[in-house]
């Protein structure tokens, strides 16, 4: 049995390691790939919890978070396609249309 | 500032070799716990024999394994060796999931994560290519970074500090179904039947969003 | 007796046609806009006289009593208390001035379409002067005081826009800026007028409740103990009657329309109008509405003599000032203007002296000479090609023979030579201002009479002056000008003709009562309205109310008085006529340069405009000037707006720095926020208090006595779950813990600063006097925060007499 505690500290690591890939990393891919570690520390919270209670709804749960993933890497990388393709860049240093 | 300065031009470089290798390693202890340790039964054998909790450590060995590969993977130059290193994660994500006796989850994991979203992460990292130099925004925003770092460092530490002791230590008993594709078919068909529907729908919409978005106008079909 | 009748027909066809000539006037034909225009006046006249008849056939001459037409429009203002219908009214006061209304002005449409026919506005024109039809009836026709004052406002309106008609006139004689100023001067002036009309309507809603006619006459016919009868003392001064403030108040608003003093001087600037408007609203219609107003609240003013008083005399004064201004004047329409002005007063002194009959048939036969009159000089200005100058006419009676021939009768008939209508309607004024007598003012008769006289005199002086420099003697015009002198034509002759006709005959309509008791047709058709107010202020002031006095019986006087009156026109005529025979005589220059200085006194209209300019334009021009600097452009402008946006646009400036387009600074932004809330909210509470038995009163620093229990007390409700306070004590500042205490003495002092009490209360006794500072470390062991909050604390030793505090208690110092 694990203890719930433990694996909401791996889980709170690895959100916080997909928040400083996101804040420091200037490619946009890898900045996706972050955001992908930090839906998987939720992910691990939620089936943590589902473990401490002895139930399946957590897990239920993080199953439609993965396809909300699926789903926004999806649309994301489309973006970041069609992003690519008219300023040949991936770097969100280059990428700051919202300032105008 | 290049952290991480490599001679070798990016090009030249074969970045995911050691993060390939690295994956076939991982399956080899994860069919081995998920076998041996981190089965119901064989949690329901720990409680008579406590001396080895098995889950235990797939959960140590995973959670290990998970942090490297996802420290490696935020720290990569090229996007490819990153992209392999978050399957790296992935698959080590799964075996903590195994630790928490989600089988189902675990296989989903690897599926769908690993599997169908890191292949399309493959396909564009290979679309864009790597034509400029990736290095890490050191330098340029350095001072919203440094104070975004902060941030987050003042966040761990007390999210993590509270949730040592905070947790409950104790887990419930599970009975032998749990996490299998048979009880999570039930939740996800009987429970949560509408969520999972409208689930699919904005799948199809992400696709078709995804389509529209990504593919050329008919003007540009036409410059072509 | 109360009838139904579709009255909203008469104001609305002529606002209907104004409707359609503002807004569609310019697209079409002159043909389509006049037929439009004077259609609708001459249907309005022809419904008055379907009213008329009605009001005839119910009018019983001998018993003075009538039917009453009502239309009740709709409800206009449903606000709680304040409930204004818009309902129409037609008695007999009314009907004449239908009558007055409709007739003249549909003449005058009618003389318009030949006098404007080479106007470019030829819509605009036509649309005001409907618009002026429409407001104007609405004016008579309202009963109650409300829809009465829109009418008011709305001829108001159009004076203003008909004087500034020719705004942009350029190359005549004046410049369009003049025209404007004259209609802003009109516009003005009643603005000040109208105001004092709104406060009299205020009072009287006030007092009674309701502004219909109808209920303010029930009011003033309760007597002595009536709503309007209630005395009031403004500021101390009074006791007035609420009836007299009202009335007065709503007389000034009568004095800005009726061109009155104070108020009069804007009616000879708006000469600048084009002549028909000058005829209609500012000679036979519009300037009557005040001694209307008078004559419809005859039930108030008859209340207060004084303000009755009031009335007669500032008539009076009008009408001999204005009567000497006109002496002088050399403008054609100016001195008809004047003349109108002192015709005006005529008809105040005689509403003012009770006989409101008598007013309004002055009113009745003045539309029709001043009218013609108006209509003559415009003839007479058209002709010549808008030279206004009499000095430059004469010898017009050969070309302009019809033109001549009514402009003499209305003169004869403003003179005051019977027996046209004239003579009739003003002597009539005269003798009952002698006749009256006015309890609150007993020398009043003589002095309006006096007054009244001098004004007669002139006025058929100046009349026959203006006639005989216009048509008689030589032409002073050149040779090329004399030919281009023509004749009116049908459109401008017929109403010339009509009403020098009813100028010549309307007098029959108010013989004297000398002929007998019900000769006077006019008294007995308006006695049902206008003497009604002489029974009730018999009721309610009984001794103190105008009464005809003793005089009025005597048909000698009556006879004896109008024989003076016929001499003194006929002088006045006379010597104008000798002096002015051959145009301006050396007689006439010997006696101005004799009298120069009352000469350049009428002559500069008493320098009237002059003085009001030092005293109210400049003084207001200058405080308006001072409101605009400082008010406005300073604070306003300056600081409140263009202050405040560039604060905005200091922050804009400021916080754009932040909008770099970067998610990650975005996010980084973001995780700061959360920082700082976690920061916050993982903070230990920190306060405590302490607490003693000598404590009584709160303050800085807390004074305890010496060998006293001190209580500090750091207790709150604390959610156990997000919370695990943890306390560490030192009392008395030498930074040693006291609290808790080490368990033994042994142990060390590092030891002993490690340890942390779980209890949010302790207590110590101080052993000395002196002053502490009491820190308190508190830690939140579930966040991991620590916090101290430290304060300071007298101790004071009661038997000792005085307090040890060594010299300096500032708070680093003196603190052990």
């Amino acid at each position: 049995m694990v203890p719930t505690g433990y694996v909401l500290v791996l889980a709170a690591v690895l959100f916080l390691l997909g928040l400083v890939g996101v804040v420091l990393r200037r490619n946009v891919i890898i900045v996706m790939m972050s955001v992908e570690l930090m839906l998987n520390g939720v992910n691990m919270t939620l089936i943590g919890f589902a473990r401490a209670r002895g139930e399946m709804f957590g897990q239920a749960f993080s199953f439609m978070i993965i396809a909300l993933a699926a789903a926004e890497a999806a649309v994301g990388l489309a973006i970041l396609v069609a992003i690519f393709r008219t300023r040949r860049t991936v770097n969100v240093d280059e990428i700051s249309l919202m300032r105008h | 500032m290049d952290l991480l300065s490599q001679k070798t031009p990016l090009s030249q470089r074969r970045p995911f070799i050691s993060s390939l290798m690295a994956t076939i390693a991982l399956l080899v202890p994860w069919l081995a716990t998920s076998v041996a340790w981190a089965t119901p039964q064989a949690a329901a054998a720990a409680k008579t024999a406590p001396a080895f909790n098995g889950a235990l450590w797939t959960f140590y060995i995973f959670g290990a394994l998970t942090i490297a590969g996802a420290l490696l993977t935020i720290t990569r130059r090229n996007p490819v060796t990153a992209a392999l290193w978050l399957v790296f994660t992935l698959f080590a994500t799964a075996g903590v999931y195994l630790s928490l006796h989600a089988t189902f989850m675990a296989a989903i994991q690897v599926l769908v994560y690993a599997g169908a979203i890191m292949v399309l992460f493959m396909f564009v990292v290979m679309m864009v290519g790597n034509t400029e130099r990736q290095e890490f925004g050191i330098m340029r925003g350095l001072f919203s970074k440094v104070v975004a770092l902060g941030a987050i460092a003042l966040l761990g530490w007390r999210l993590i500090s509270l949730l040592m002791r905070q947790a409950p230590a104790k887990a419930a008993m599970v009975s032998d179904g749990y996490g299998s594709v048979h009880s999570m078919g039930g939740v996800l068909f009987r429970e949560y039947l509408f969520p999972f529907e409208a689930i699919s729908v904005l799948l199809l919409v992400a696709i078709v969003g995804a389509v529209v978005i990504s593919r050329r106008s008919t003007e540009e079909k036409e410059e072509v | 007796m109360k009838e139904s009748f579709p009255l909203i027909w008469i104001p609305l066809l002529p606002l209907l046609g104004a409707a359609f000539n503002l807004l569609l006037g310019r697209k079409l034909s002159r043909r389509w806009v006049h037929t439009v225009a004077v259609g609708t006046v001459f249907g309005s006249l022809v419904m008055t006289l379907f009213v008329l008849r009605q009001l005839y056939a119910g009018w019983d001459s001998h018993h003075h009593t009538m039917v009453t037409l009502h239309h009740a429009v709709f409800d206009w203002i449903n606000a709680g208390a304040v409930q204004i219908k818009f309902g129409l009214m037609a008695d007999t006061l009314t009907g004449v001035m239908l009558f007055i209304v409709t007739f003249v002005g549909a003449l005058i449409h009618l003389y318009s379409t030949g006098y404007m026919d080479h106007e470019r506005d030829y819509a605009r024109f036509f649309g005001y002067l409907n618009l002026f039809m429409g407001a104007m009836l609405l004016l008579v026709l309202g009963d109650n005081l409300v829809v009465l004052f829109l009418g008011w406002e709305g001829v108001g309106l159009c004076s203003y826009l008909l004087i500034g008609f020719w705004y942009d006139k350029s190359g005549t004689q004046k410049l369009g800026l003049e025209n404007a100023n004259a209609g802003r001067k009109a516009f003005i002036v009643n603005r000040i007028g109208d105001l004092a009309f709104i406060i009299g309507m205020f009072i009287l809603f006030a007092a009674v409740g309701s502004l219909d006619f109808a209920d303010l006459s029930a009011a003033a016919a309760q007597g002595p103990q009536g709503p309007l009868m209630s005395s009031y003392a403004p500021f101390g001064f009074g006791p007035f009657s609420l009836a007299g403030v009202a009335a007065l108040f709503l007389f000034i608003g009568a004095t800005g329309k009726s061109a009155q003093i104070p108020l009069y001087v804007w009616l000879p600037d708006a000469m600048a109008g084009p002549t028909p408007v000058s005829a209609l609203i500012h000679a036979a219609t519009m300037v009557t509405a005040g001694v209307y107003m008078v004559a419809r609240m005859n039930f108030l003013y008859m209340l207060t003599p004084s303000v009755m008083a009031v009335v007669a005399l500032v008539g009076a004064l009008t009408a001999f000032v204005a009567a000497t201004i006109g002496l002088a004047q050399n403008d054609i329409k100016k001195v008809l203007a004047y003349s109108t002005v002192s015709q005006l007063g005529y008809m105040f002194m005689g509403v003012g002296v009770g006989a409101y009959a008598a007013g309004i048939f002055h009113v009745f036969t003045h539309a029709f000479f001043k009218a013609c009159l108006f209509l003559g000089a415009g003839a007479v200005i058209h002709a010549l090609h808008h030279e206004q100058d009499i000095r430059r006419m004469g010898g017009l009676k050969s070309s302009l023979s019809v033109t001549r021939l009514t402009f003499l009768v209305a003169t004869i008939a403003i003179a005051g030579i019977p027996p046209l209508s004239g003579f009739f309607s003003k002597d009539e004024i005269l003798w009952k201002a002698i006749s009256t007598a006015n309890p609150a003012a007993p020398w009043l008769g003589p002095v309006i009479y006096v007054l009244g006289m001098a004004g007669a005199i002139c006025t058929a002086f100046y009349m026959f002056r203006l006639y005989t420099l216009t048509f008689e003697g030589k032409c002073r015009l050149s040779a090329e000008e004399q030919a281009k002198i023509h004749p009116p034509d049908w459109r401008m002759a017929t109403p010339l003709v009509v009403l020098a006709f009813g100028a010549l005959v309307l007098g029959v309509l108010g013989l004297p009562g000398l002929f007998g008791e019900h000769a006077n047709f006019f008294h007995n058709w308006l006695a049902p309205t206008v003497d009604q107010g002489a029974k009730f202020a018999a009721l309610a002031i009984p001794g103190a109310h105008v009464t005809p006095a003793i005089l009025s019986k005597s048909h000698g006087a009556e006879g004896g008085l109008m024989a003076l009156s016929f001499a003194i026109a006929l002088l006045g005529s006379v010597i104008a006529w000798r002096v002015y025979n051959k145009g301006p005589s050396v007689w006439a220059r010997n006696l101005t340069d004799r009298f120069r200085g009352p000469y350049n006194a009428i002559y500069n209209k008493y320098f009237v405009d002059e003085f009001y300019f030092l005293v109210v334009i400049w003084p207001f021009k200058k405080i308006a000037w001072l409101l605009w600097k400082v008010v406005d452009a300073l604070i306003i402008d300056l600081l409140c707006v263009r202050g405040s946006a560039r604060i905005v646009d200091l922050m804009g400036r400021l916080v754009r720095q932040f909008q770099t387009g970067s998610v990650q600074h975005y996010l980084a932004g973001l995780l700061v926020g959360v920082g700082v809330i976690l920061y916050v909210v993982a903070q230990p509470p920190d306060d405590f208090r302490i607490r003693a038995n000598s404590i009584k009163a709160a303050g800085a620093p807390l004074k305890v006595l010496v060998g006293e229990r001190v209580f500090f007390d750091a207790r709150r409700p604390v959610d156990k779950a997000m919370r695990a306070l943890e306390y560490k004590w030192d009392f008395d500042g030498d930074g040693k813990v006291d609290e808790p205490q080490a368990p033994t003495q042994q142990k060390g002092q590092k030891e002993q600063a490690q340890r942390w009490s779980k209890r949010q209360m302790a207590n110590f006794i101080y052993k000395k006097p002196g002053r502490y500072r009491v820190v308190m470390d508190v830690r939140d062991t579930r966040w991991h925060t620590q916090a101290r909050e430290t304060q300071v604390i007298d101790v004071i030793d009661p038997n000792a007499p005085k307090v040890p505090v060594s010299g300096s208690s500032t708070h680093g110092k003196g603190v052990h």
